[in-house]
């Protein structure tokens, strides 16, 4: 340390910016993921059901664009939806568009039942709204998807190519339907679009304006909070270098390693620069602290390093451990966040302890310690808190007891719900779009169900088909589902054709049954055809789609689907539930017991961490109370306010545990040092001398994480907003739990002897 | 072959050939008596890959036969084709809506015929069509057949006739020349048909 703090310093400062311009110039190159991959877990089996959907019956990432329009039947409407499906077909990437100016019906025709247009033209022909109105009529199915039930508002459903190896298409094709949607229209005409693929692109974008948004008022805010702590250069100009080092390093490896932005790794560069502080503001508090009896700058920074190297390395251990507990999570987002910024936190250490004491060995160190307003505003907060502490610890440890019990009792009122569409603000266009859909035209959401036989036999028999309909029927009663999709409506309109009759209804027998799949093996559209069913007609798909609601209606209601389907088809057949919609909602459901496993973890390896640096079972019990009392009471806060349990929120025990926790190491290491038989000495002592460390510490932390209150996705605003108010109440439960604690049980054990 | 299979195929025969015996004026039974018929020329339709039938030129006797075989289980399809076909060529024709009439009766008949409630491992429908054009004759033949398939070559194992047409000499003629060139793909079928017919 002594060659680092004298002659090494130029050649350590030439080797760590050749690194970080290394690590900078790959953490530059760092992509945004656009297919929303990591956010969903890669559960084998789940993944193959989903894999064999989508090679059978193609992606199920169709769009859906909502054309409202007062007057839709008329001329001029269907003209307009005639015109978008054309100018929507030509688009690059575009497969097919269906829509109601597209569509077909069946009717009966000279050689038996044949394809009509819905809308047949000429569309200026007077009758044509009847006429539409009519078809529409003998074919509901088409209402819903294609048309509202009012007639008010159409439907485009646009069909996507399949380009695994082309990424960037997808955004061009939403790009461009976005294009047309903004053109200026008149007579309350309005566009409106959804989709799985329209949640990855705007996801996307909104990740690249976060971190564009984010990272610089993240640097702004802390540079002005160590501007105000500490009222001079070095405050800021330190540990913002130590920070910028520590997060070019670390996305830098993320980059290194293959991987790219999510929504949840978004979140890394801000929160690595807050983690990045801790070290830095305790060293710089600590040398300023030293006095002059303390030698030269190269003794003085000696001595500060060795107080508080362990300690810090205890910290940062706690931190890393917490987030690395997140490696378990089922989630490939959740995992890469927890172990990238534990190696961000241990990596903040190594640079804060060499870059911090190399910078200040340039500079003449105070005489005496700084006495500001601030200090002594702080000094007597601190005086009043650790009074409280060691008069009335009794007391104290009662409040924040009863606080816990009431915030445990808000904690069963936790939903766990993950809602793509309410993640992101309400004024965004795809919040706004869904909902105007969801409303107004069909369910944004759907969820996939594929039904085989268990032999791999064709399910063209009277008996699958009438199981399928029971299927169906089950289905559409159930609250949430908007319709359903299936080859049962092809039949039926079939079957209708070929008897000649007005009513829709499904072959009567064996006979007409195998007909009417005859037919449909011979039928000229068999594109279309296999979107619903498979070639050689062994296995079928359900598309039923639901209203936009989260997971924590979802997972229950695609569970009841499946449980019906299974029901109903019986032993003979396999039903299995995918979609993208449906992993969605599964892992959501995996979420909370992978959570609970992280934190558990989290908290096992904490407080070994604390068992082995105290080596008492008492201390470590003793600082387990004030760090399990702030996550209780953010459980508390989130049950009584009615934020749900998601992919953001689930990760704040685990990541926020370690970090807490560090301010309790902090705290009671120095009173282990200060001890000397007066509890009451020694806390006042304490929470003088390392209090005002972890006042500012604590309020780094709490509004750096506060910065990314300004995202774009709820769960990572709730992440941030509840880490900061955990982080606080935690240093509440420091200043005045730990000491009463430590107050009430050096007591008994006194009394004891 | 089983013995069994050949005993059905033989009672199977028997009853067709009874039941004609109802349908086929005696005058007009050699000429659709097919056990002696020479093929000439074969062609698959629509075509080998997607067959649902098969059009052959057959000499029987003197007579000259064009023979169409329908084989699918969407029998009710290939025949709206054909009528298709036959309205386009003989527009306002009363022999080719009697022609007509008489294919979409055999085609219902064949049809009704499948069990309703029962699955059929072979749901294909059976239909042949004579067009027959002999010295002092011409006539058109339709009917059902049961056939047997070997390495993809269709044998017809019974036949049994449900209608028979007289119609004129010229519709029967010029209808073989028109499926011949429409099956053979050639601008003139004369050049396909046996000598003696061109």
């Amino acid at each position: 340390m002594t060659w680092l703090l004298t002659r090494g310093r130029v050649p350590f400062l030439c080797a760590l910016l050749a690194l970080t311009a290394f690590f900078g110039f790959h953490a530059s190159q760092i992509e945004v993921e656009r297919n929303n991959e990591s956010l969903n877990s890669r559960e084998a089996e789940q993944t193959e059901i989903y894999d064999r959907f989508k090679a059978t019956f193609g992606s199920d990432e169709d769009l859906l664009l909502a054309v409202a329009h007062p007057n839709l039947l008329s001329a001029e409407g269907l003209a307009l939806v005639d015109e978008l499906t054309t100018r929507i077909a030509r688009i690059d990437g575009v497969r097919r568009v269906f829509s109601l100016s597209n569509a077909q019906q069946v009717v009966p025709g000279e050689s038996g039942s044949e394809t009509s247009p819905v809308v047949a033209p000429p569309l200026d022909d007077p009758g044509l709204a009847s006429r539409v109105q009519a078809a529409l009529g003998r074919n509901p199915d088409l209402t819903g998807l294609f048309v509202s039930a009012d007639r008010r508002t159409a439907g485009l459903l646009v069909e996507i190519e399949d380009r695994p190896s082309d990424l960037r298409y997808h955004a061009a094709i939403i790009d461009a339907l976005r294009a047309i949607i903004a053109e200026p229209r008149t007579g309350g005409v309005s566009l409106h679009l959804t989709g799985i693929a329209v949640q990855k692109h705007d996801v996307s974008a909104y990740i690249e304006r976060d971190q564009r948004r984010l990272i610089p008022l993240a640097v702004g805010v802390l540079g002005l909070v160590l501007a105000i702590f500490f009222r001079r250069a070095l405050g800021v100009l330190l540990p913002l270098a130590v920070m910028g080092v520590t997060t070019a390093w670390t996305l830098g490896a993320y980059q290194l390693a293959g991987l790219q932005l999510n929504a949840i790794t978004g979140l890394l560069p801000p929160v690595l620069m807050v983690l990045s502080l801790a070290v830095s503001v305790h060293l710089i508090q600590g040398w300023l602290d030293a006095g002059s009896a303390a030698g030269d700058r190269v003794s003085r920074m000696l001595l500060v390093v060795r107080r508080l190297a362990f300690p810090c390395f205890f910290c940062a251990l706690t931190t890393a451990l917490g987030f690395s507990s997140l490696a378990t999570s089922s989630l490939p987002a959740v995992r890469e966040f927890g172990v990238f910024a534990a190696f961000g936190v241990l990596l903040s250490f190594g640079v804060g302890m060499t870059l911090v004491p190399v910078g200040l060995s340039f500079l003449t160190p105070p005489a005496s310690a700084p006495r500001s307003r601030q200090h002594r505003l702080i000094l007597r907060l601190l005086a009043a808190s650790d009074r409280a502490a060691t008069q009335h610890p009794g007391r104290v440890l009662a409040v924040f007891l009863a606080l816990t019990a009431l915030s445990l009792a808000g904690l069963p009122l936790v939903h766990n719900n993950t809602d793509l569409v309410r993640f992101l603000r309400g004024d965004a266009p795809l919040h706004r779009d869904t909902l105007f859909i969801d409303a107004n035209l069909t369910g944004a959401n759907t969820l996939e169900f594929v039904v085989t036989r268990s032999d791999g036999t064709p399910l063209t028999s009277h008996d699958a088909v009438r199981r399928m309909a029971a299927f169906e029927q089950a289905t559409l009663a159930r609250e949430h589902v908007t319709g359903l999709s299936s080859i049962l409506a092809v039949l039926r309109q079939l079957q209708r054709a070929e008897s000649g009759g007005e009513e829709l209804a499904l072959p009567a027998n064996e006979r007409d049954t195998a007909y009417a799949f005859d037919l449909l093996e011979a039928a000229p559209e068999q594109d279309l055809i296999r979107k619903l069913i498979a070639p050689g007609f062994t296995s079928v798909r359900f598309n039923v789609r639901i209203r936009a609601v989260g997971t924590a209606i979802a997972a229950p209601l695609s569970d009841a689907i499946l449980a019906d389907a299974r029901g109903v088809f019986g032993e003979g057949y396999l039903v299995s539930a995918t979609g993208a919609f449906y992993h969605v909602a599964q892992d959501s459901n995996r979420l909370v017991d992978s959570q609970l496993r992280s934190f558990g973890l989290a908290v096992a390896l904490v407080v070994l961490a604390i068992g082995l640096l105290f080596r008492s079972a008492r201390l470590t019990f003793i600082a387990l109370i004030p760090n399990l009392m702030p996550i209780a009471w953010t459980g508390g806060i989130m049950g009584f306010l009615g934020i749900d349990l998601s992919i953001g929120t689930a990760m704040i025990a685990s990541a926020v545990i370690g970090l807490i926790v560090d301010d309790t190491i902090h705290y009671m290491n120095h009173y282990t040092h200060v001890y000397r038989g007066n509890p009451t000495e020694a806390i006042r002592r304490t929470t003088s001398e390392v209090g005002p460390a972890l006042l500012v510490n604590n309020l780094v932390l709490a509004l750096g994480f506060w910065v990314g209150c300004l995202g774009s996705f709820k769960p990572t605003i709730f992440f941030s907003l509840l880490s900061g108010i955990t982080i606080l109440c935690a240093l509440f439960c420091d200043l005045l739990v730990t000491p009463a604690c430590l107050h009430l049980f050096d007591r008994r054990r006194t009394v004891r002897v | 072959m089983s013995w069994a299979r050949r005993l059905s195929l033989l009672l199977l025969a028997c009853a067709a050939a009874a039941r004609a015996e109802g349908v086929v004026p005696a005058r007009l039974g050699p000429w659709l008596d097919a056990s002696h018929d020479q093929l000439v020329r074969r062609a698959y339709v629509p075509s080998p890959e997607q067959r649902v039938g098969e059009v052959r030129i057959l000499r029987r006797g003197d007579a000259t036969v064009v023979q169409t075989l329908l084989y699918s289980k969407v029998l009710s399809r290939v025949v709206g084709e054909i009528r298709k076909k036959e309205l386009a060529n003989w527009p306002g024709s009363a022999d080719a809506a009697a022609y007509l009439e008489a294919l979409v009766k055999v085609q219902k008949t064949i049809w009704s015929r499948l069990p309703a409630n029962q699955r059929v491992a072979d749901r294909r429908q059976k239909l042949w069509i004579d067009f027959v054009l002999a010295p002092g004759a011409a006539l058109i033949g339709i009917g059902a057949f049961e056939m047997e398939e070997k390495n993809g070559e269709v044998r017809v194992v019974s036949r049994e006739p449900l209608v028979i047409l007289e119609p004129s000499r010229e519709y029967v003629e010029r209808n073989q020349r028109l499926i011949a060139a429409d099956s053979f793909q050639v601008d003139d079928a004369a050049t396909l048909l046996p000598e003696g017919r061109k």
